[in-house]
């Protein structure tokens, strides 16, 4: 079984729930206080990924980083070497979703070709915000899809987790 | 009931109710026996009472029955009987501790002080006497490079050299090290050393990244760009050596000495010299790099562990290096010295050959320490005043020592004559002279062929002066100058056919002439570098005198020579420097 270590970026505005999202999905983490203090927080989930028989073990690196607003992007330099993009929008606000069009220029100025996935959050709390996951494809050979997530509910959070880490293997 | 019944009432009665009783009790015994909670229910009351009644009144009996009932227990007991009573009792035993220690501190320590306190003290002495010994070494080592390279960082950094040596001397323990994919963050090898353990190394790999991204970031925003190189935490650190694609982190107790930061710097260079392009190229996929090779680089970091005090570790080889240089710089001054020395010396002698009005005269040199000593006899003052003109024509690097004795004017008509047929003789040591002379009643006739008017005209000089002689004549034929050198081609030292005339017109005018001794010099041209100059002149030197002694001519009568440059005259022509020269020297003593 071949081993890989992946590092993925969360990004997406303040209060979209990244770090819930992330905290749902992981087993180990550190203090929540560093993500305040040094802008980022990193968590690690043991992955074991079969993908037509094909497996492999993952240890996922998940950088959460501090929330970015409409007129500032997350620090270039914690997306130094990552394998992959997670962006997290709030499907109950939906100037979270306007902010989207910033987020993927973000990512595509850092690489044009890294894979990413569009989380929308907080869908059990019924979403305004809707996504049309085939048009976002066809415009981004890069985007692995959309996917409406509730950590609070545990909706989806293995899925959305799961699909983006194996388009960084396979 | 029968009669016979009745019978046994009225008889027994009493005895058969007291047995019937006895029964019932002893049947409610034998129940509480089966049932012994039912017994402990019974006697506890009592045994209470009893036990409380035996410790105050007989205390010391009940004491040692307890004690001889615990000894049992320790000794003889198995595992399965005490290990309950002690799970029963440690808890009590942990909490009356736990409470006497918070109200009783002082007690405590004052108890626990001698124990604890004198370990303390025993480790703390070692490690104060370890350091000792180390400093003391470094300092009796004193010549080391190491130690002078500490003294000048004293000076620099302004600190004290006892605090520099105080802080090579702690001991460095090398708990961990990790090599980290500096942009993913990833852990690429990790190592961990005997007795440490690192939770999760990936987080700690990705968080240190983090964290140093975030200072670089911030100190680039705000003054300049310098790479994060150290993390304190508690007593421990984390040493990071950065350097392309990677971090190398070394986590640590003690101070970062230079030995780790040489260590580090040694074992990153050696991954990136090995594995730069994998690490570089790294995309997350494990099995691209060759983690256990990269881990097995680690050692010498880990090796830092095995710290012993310096009087157990081998002397450095800086000294002995150092020595080995001196000496070898000594050798080189020595052997210069000496060259220069006989290249002065033979200059002098080329010079004094070369002189017609002193060639004839058996003038010799030598050194006393570095003073050319110059000895011989010339018949008149005269020729020494050329002797010294001759050797001053400039400014020498030794002093010379002038011996050269003037002989007094000759009146005896005999030793008159025994003077002319030296000059005679020596003038006849040119393979190309052959003279003939006469003394009559104080009249001298030199009659021949010779090949130098000058050397001739010398030796008439001389003979006029002589009290004796009235009257000089000379009747000679002089040839065409003949050859006195054999040449060689460029770089070429071997002899050939050419050579072959000359060697053996030389070797017959030596056999012809017994106390004539040859001087052979060989010349190269100034094209080449000293040394190689040296050694073709030598060579060509050597073989001519080889093929002299092959003729016949007595190795003690040929003294050889070599000069690492052209000779007199003759500086700047390549062809007419690549030679050999032959002088002759007469060895006939003058009596008084």
């Amino acid at each position: 079984m071949k081993k890989y270590i992946k590092k993925i970026l969360l990004i997406g505005n303040h209060g979209v729930g990244k770090t819930s999202l992330a905290t749902r999905y992981v087993e180990n983490k550190f203090s929540d206080a560093y993500l305040s203090t040094i802008g980022v927080n990193i968590m690690k989930k043991n992955l074991i990924l079969n993908d037509q028989g094909n497996v492999a073990a993952v240890a996922l690196m998940l950088w959460d980083v501090e929330g970015a607003n409409k007129n500032q992007n997350v620090p270039l330099h914690y997306a130094k070497g990552c394998n992959a993009f997670i962006v997290v929008i709030d499907a109950t606000r939906p100037q979270t979703a306007e902010n989207l069009q910033q987020h993927l220029e973000y990512i595509h100025n850092f690489d044009v070709a890294i894979p990413f996935i569009i989380a929308i959050n907080k869908s059990d709390l019924g979403s305004t915000v809707t996504l049309d996951e085939a048009a976002f494809q066809q415009k981004y050979s890069n985007c692995v899809g959309i996917v409406y997530t509730s950590a609070k509910e545990d909706k989806n959070v293995e899925e959305l987790f799961t699909r983006i880490t194996k388009r960084t293997i396979w | 009931m029968s009669e016979l019944e009745r019978l046994r009432q009225l008889l027994l009665g009493d005895e058969l109710r007291s047995v019937a009783h006895i029964e019932a009790e002893l049947q409610q015994l034998q129940e509480r026996l089966e049932y012994p909670e039912r017994l402990i229910e019974h006697i506890a009351p009592h045994f209470s009472k009893m036990l409380v009644d035996a410790s105050t009144q007989e205390h010391a009996a009940f004491e040692h029955a307890v004690v001889c009932a615990l000894n049992t227990l320790v000794e003889h007991g198995s595992k399965a009987s005490y290990e309950p009573v002690i799970k029963k009792i440690s808890p009590l035993i942990y909490r009356e501790l736990h409470n006497y220690t918070i109200t009783h501190k002082e007690d405590v320590s004052d108890l626990l002080y001698p124990v604890v306190g004198g370990m303390i003290s025993k480790y703390v002495s070692q490690m104060l006497q370890d350091m000792m010994n180390d400093i003391n070494a470094k300092i009796q080592h004193g010549l080391s490079i190491q130690n002078i390279k500490r003294k000048i960082q004293a000076k620099v950094q302004g600190i004290d050299e006892a605090e520099l040596l105080l802080y090579e001397s702690l001991p460095v323990h090398v708990k961990a090290v990790l090599l980290i994919h500096k942009p993913m963050g990833a852990i690429i090898a990790h190592r961990v050393d005997k007795g440490n353990h690192i939770n999760e190394p990936e987080m700690v790999g990705s968080m240190l990244t983090a964290l140093t991204d975030f200072i670089n970031n911030w100190i680039h925003q705000q003054e300049q760009f310098r790479d994060v190189n150290e993390i304190n935490y508690g007593e421990s650190k984390i040493y990071l050596e950065s350097s392309g694609h990677s971090y190398l982190a070394v986590l640590l107790d003690g101070q970062t000495t230079q030995d780790v930061v040489t260590a580090t710097n040694e074992v990153l260079t050696a991954i990136l010299d090995h594995y730069a392009t994998d690490i570089q190229e790294f995309d997350g996929d494990l099995s691209s790099i060759p983690t256990h090779d990269i881990e097995t680089l680690f050692t010498p970091l880990f090796a830092l562990n095995q710290h012993k005090p310096a009087k157990d570790q081998p002397p450095s080889k800086w000294p002995l290096a150092i020595i080995a240089f001196l000496l070898l710089t000594l050798g080189a001054w020595s052997y210069y010295t000496h060259y220069k020395k006989e290249h002065f010396q033979a200059m002098i002698a080329t010079r004094i050959q070369n002189n017609p009005h002193l060639a004839l005269y058996a003038i010799s040199t030598s050194w006393q320490d570095n003073t050319l000593v110059i000895e011989g006899k010339v018949p008149n003052a005269k020729l020494n005043d050329e002797l010294f003109n001759t050797l001053m024509t400039k400014k020498f690097p030794y002093d010379i020592d002038n011996r050269v004795l003037v002989l007094k004017p000759l009146e005896d008509y005999a030793k008159s004559k025994r003077l002319i047929a030296k000059q005679i003789a020596v003038l006849n040591s040119d393979p190309y002279t052959n003279l003939t002379y006469d003394v009559t009643n104080g009249t001298v006739t030199i009659t021949g062929e010779a090949t130098s008017p000058q050397r001739l005209q010398q030796a008439a000089d001389i003979i006029t002066e002589l009290d004796a002689i009235k009257h000089l004549y000379i009747n000679v034929a002089y040839t065409k100058s003949r050859q006195h050198s054999l040449y060689f081609k460029n770089g070429a030292s071997a002899i050939d056919k050419e050579h072959a005339p000359l060697l053996e017109r030389i070797a017959a005018h030596l056999e012809q002439y017994p106390q004539t001794h040859l001087g052979v010099i060989g010349y190269s041209s100034p094209s080449k570098n000293l040394l190689q100059n040296r050694r073709i002149a030598k060579k060509r030197a050597q073989n001519v005198t080889d093929a002299l002694i092959a003729l016949g001519v007595s190795p003690q009568r040929i003294t050889t020579r070599w000069m690492a440059q052209p000779p007199l005259f003759h500086e700047n022509n390549n062809s007419a420097s690549q030679c050999v020269k032959f002088y002759w020297y007469n060895t006939v003593q003058e009596s008084e």
